[in-house]
């Protein structure tokens, strides 16, 4: 192998490292180390519950978010109504806001001392107030995470639905298929594999949420490894919470695979042809422009005005410039390692050698870890090189662990290398072998192939690779928690402690912060994700 | 015939363990257009990489005037070697302007001032004058094209080799590029090598022909001499439909419906094949009886589906002139000089 082939392979090695050695640490402690007396005690009282919690929270979000992205998807890839340019990216928004910064808007709106029941009891009417729901408990968390987490199906269905072949329809409506036989037998059947990976995506980042869930009192696997790390401080009975978090994650990132491996069969072969959007007229326009209207209201508008007047209204928290130079620090470091991980593991790919692609693909797997699992395989791997590095330099090494942000880093980059990779990958597809070689028979060396060719080519893609990141790590809130160094609080883990202390007043300007940090890197990275699919 | 400026010697390439090359000879001459013809999957595009130096030969040699490129112990990478080569998907740098593609082999060679002027030169050859400050993306096939063969050309290569260069582009264009791509390579006084799969290019371009079928050069020759007197039946059948009568030779004649040939006396009592091309089929007052039974226009001429007296099926082609009905008997005779005999 020659040294221009085994580069990108070395990295790809290294990102697979650095995604899987969390995951394979939280195992080995699992399996190894002593059961504790806390496991067992959990076991008898709160592991059902948790268990139970994550299995409806995460059912709840697929099935609601499944109704809201397929609907507007199709809406928008189909039908042509007024204000539809506006809803086509304004529907992907939602996305920007945390899944707990709704939860934060939300439970402050409902619950009984809130601005909506509140008038409905002073005006004599307490009964009335009891009817509204109160977006708590799992199926509130599901309620939320539908809300924030639906752009993901409407995403990938929209994009499904606008590459249909338009002749597919046709062809059913030529064999006398109805309106509705054509949209319930040819359409819907060839989207669904696409729209399962949408929704396994949500059920991926449902399962590895902690701030709305534990917020909503919905204590899911993932407050429960928090839990067992923070409140009892016992690393294996985390890891083996952990492992049970892990296989659930897995099993949603295994059918997100198969899905999009199937969803091929769906794409167009041929020619591609403009699919022609039915007009509405306008009373249906109207109809259609609210009901794209409801989703963005309930995900983005509704939560986010309400902790805007509250951030108006109350006092400002303490802490907030720290914890944005904090959040925007670890997040900027993190986005540029994982970017030159992502395009290590990319070019790796892209070498076609089985070592370079298999640790490519391994390094991708680091996304299904939720971030709980990959800081406890963090703590497991930085307390093991704590020892070695004690052993050897006689017990006066630094500390690794506590005092700085290096696990915590290592943590982000085990779960979010894999955000990377893609951007990095589809950039990288531009620069096709032959453009390689039409270079060297023009002459030109390695090294002006690189900066000439490849560099232009792919700065793009890498940026968004970065940027897609640096929004992840911005809002990331558990595996924060468990590896902040002392003292050193992002955004998030102030939100969450105020919000955890019922101030929410406090919690709304961080939390605010994190939404707008986010929205234009989220604008973006949304158009690029399905350029030239709303042309 | 003086020197080859490359010659291929004994070229023999695997991939993935299969092999395609398997034993390759092939010389270019300067100021000369050579084809090489053959099915997908032949090896013609392996032998084109490795001429460029995009692939290295597993045994055998590639020499370019003095210099060895290639052999087992040395290899010459393809930025060493300044062979140009058309891409079959043109493979344009996307984010480089026209001119910019055009320049982008003229980096280190030339000065400034002269690179322009060459460039500039290149452009008004290739009539994409409008198109330069445009991105590839923004041009037609044709175009794309155009200006892939000018980035070839732009470093004034010794060498042009074009893999399947009009492939992607539709019937009529494809014959316009033909001539205007041959004229500028015929220009450029480079020798110039054309993959092709398609016959009638390799006729239009071609000064010599070489037949490339699993691997091997089956034969090789002025386009004329290969059409008319293939040396195999593999070989006749790749440059376009042919009639196969067997028989065995008596006294330096081979018996045939349609008469008797001729051949070598050497060659009584073996078992014969003998090759027709449509072409060679004549009206002829004094020919054997066929009755038509399918008639096809094509490129001007009509292609008849004929019938002889003993039930065998021959495909004739005459000029349209004559007008011919279906089910109407007709006399053909053979031309004998344009046919081949082989041994069966």
């Amino acid at each position: 192998m020659t040294a221009h082939k085994s580069g990108p392979a070395i990295f790809g090695s290294l990102a697979a490292l650095v995604a899987a050695g969390p995951i394979l640490a939280v195992a080995w402690v699992a399996i190894s180390a002593p059961w504790g007396d806390y496991l067992i005690h959990l076991m008898h009282t709160r592991l059902t519950g948790y268990v139970l919690n994550t299995i409806i929270v995460t059912s709840t979000a697929m099935l609601l978010a499944g109704i809201i992205g397929t609907a507007t998807g199709w809406m928008i890839a189909r039908l042509d109504f007024a204000g539809r340019g506006i809803f086509a990216w304004a529907l992907a928004l939602p996305l920007a806001v945390p899944a707990y910064v709704a939860a934060y808007g939300w439970l402050d709106l409902t619950q009984s001392a809130g601005p909506l029941q509140t008038p409905l009891r002073e005006a004599g009417l307490p009964a009335l107030a009891h009817l509204l729901p109160v977006i708590r408990g799992p199926f509130g968390a599901g309620f939320v995470f539908a809300i924030t987490l639906y752009p993901y199906v409407y995403l990938i269905a929209r994009q499904a639905f606008a590459e249909q072949h338009p002749d597919m329809q046709n062809a059913a409506r030529t064999l006398g298929a109805s309106r509705w036989r054509t949209l319930t037998g040819v359409t819907l059947p060839l989207v669904r594999p696409a729209l399962a990976a949408g929704l396994a995506l949500v059920a991926m980042e449902s399962i590895a949420d902690f701030g709305a869930v534990s917020h909503l009192g919905a204590p899911t696997l993932t407050v429960g490894v928090v839990r067992a790390w923070a409140g009892a401080g016992s690393v294996p009975d985390a890891a083996r919470l952990a492992v049970v978090l892990a296989f659930f994650a897995y099993l949603a990132f295994a059918l997100e695979r198969q899905s999009r491996a199937r969803a091929r069969f769906g794409q167009t072969s041929g020619g591609y042809r403009q699919l022609q959007r039915l007009r509405l007229s306008s009373w249906q326009s109207g109809v259609a422009a609210i009901f794209c209207g409801i989703p963005i209201l309930l995900g983005l508008a509704i939560p986010l005005g309400r902790l805007l007047y509250l951030a108006l209204t109350e006092p400002t928290a303490r802490g907030v410039m720290d914890g944005l130079t904090n959040s925007l620090g670890l997040a900027s470091i993190t986005a540029i390692l994982a970017a030159v991980l992502g395009l290590g593991a990319a070019y790796a790919i892209r070498s076609g050698t089985p070592l370079g692609v298999l640790s490519a693909r391994l390094a991708s797997l680091g996304y299904a870890a939720p971030g709980a699992v990959a800081a406890v395989g963090a703590l497991v791997l930085f307390a093991a090189l704590q020892t070695v590095m004690d052993g050897i330099w006689g017990g006066r090494f630094p500390v690794l662990l506590s005092a700085t942000a290096g696990a915590l880093v290592f943590a982000y980059l085990s779960r979010f290398a894999a955000v990377a990779i893609a951007p990095c990958e589809a950039a990288l597809t531009q620069v096709t072998h032959r453009l390689d070689e039409a270079a060297k028979t023009l002459g030109a060396p390695s090294r002006r192939i690189l900066t000439e060719i490849h560099w232009p080519l792919i700065l793009g893609g890498v940026g968004i690779a970065a940027l897609m990141v640096f929004v992840e790590v911005m809002k990331e809130l558990p595996a924060t928690m468990i590896l902040r160094p002392f003292n050193t609080d992002t955004l998030a883990v102030i939100a969450h402690n105020y919000a955890a202390d019922e101030r929410l007043g406090q919690a709304a300007l961080p939390s605010l912060i994190i939404v707008l940090a986010t929205i234009p890197a989220m604008i973006l990275a949304a158009r690029s994700l399905t350029r030239g699919a709303d042309r | 015939m003086s020197q080859p400026i490359l010659s291929v010697r004994a070229a023999e390439k695997a991939l993935g363990g299969c092999p395609i090359l398997k034993g390759v000879d092939l010389d270019l001459y300067c100021g000369q257009i050579s084809a090489i013809l053959g099915p997908s999957g032949a090896g013609k595009s392996t032998l084109l990489r490795a001429i460029a130096g995009l692939e290295r030969l597993d045994a055998g040699q590639i020499n370019s005037r003095e210099y060895l490129w290639n052999n087992e112990n040395q290899f010459t990478p393809a930025e060493k070697r300044r062979v140009g080569v058309v891409f079959q998907d043109y493979a344009l740098f996307p984010h480089l302007t026209v001119e910019k593609n055009i320049a982008f082999g003229l980096k280190d060679s030339e000065s400034k001032d002269t690179a322009q002027d060459r460039v500039r030169e290149l452009i008004e050859q290739a009539e994409i004058g409008a198109q330069a400050k445009s991105y590839p993306h923004e041009l037609s096939g044709g175009e794309q094209q155009r200006v892939a063969l000018a980035r070839a050309l732009a470093p004034r290569p010794d060498i042009v080799l074009l893999d399947e260069p009009f492939s992607s582009l539709d019937r009529r264009l494809r014959a316009d590029l033909r001539t205007q791509t041959m004229s500028a390579i015929r220009d450029a006084g480079a020798a110039a090598l054309i993959v092709t799969h398609d016959a009638d290019e390799a006729f239009e371009t071609a000064d010599t022909l070489f037949l490339m079928e699993d691997g091997r050069i089956i034969q090789s020759g002025s386009p004329t001499d290969v059409y008319t007197h293939p040396v195999s039946i593999t070989a006749a059948r790749l440059l376009g439909d042919i009639n196969i009568v067997s028989g065995t030779a008596n006294s330096s004649v081979l018996d045939t419906i349609l008469g008797r040939i001729s051949v070598p006396d050497c060659l009584d009592g073996t078992k014969l094949k003998l090759l027709v091309r449509p072409e060679a089929l004549v009206p002829s007052e004094v020919g054997a009886e066929f009755i038509i039974d399918d008639i096809r226009i094509r490129q001007g001429r009509q292609r008849l589906r004929a019938i002889a007296a003993d039930a065998t099926i021959w495909i004739a082609e005459l000029p349209l002139a004559r007008t011919i009905k279906k089910g109407e008997t007709l006399r053909l005779a053979l031309d004998e000089s344009s046919i081949s005999v082989l041994p069966a």
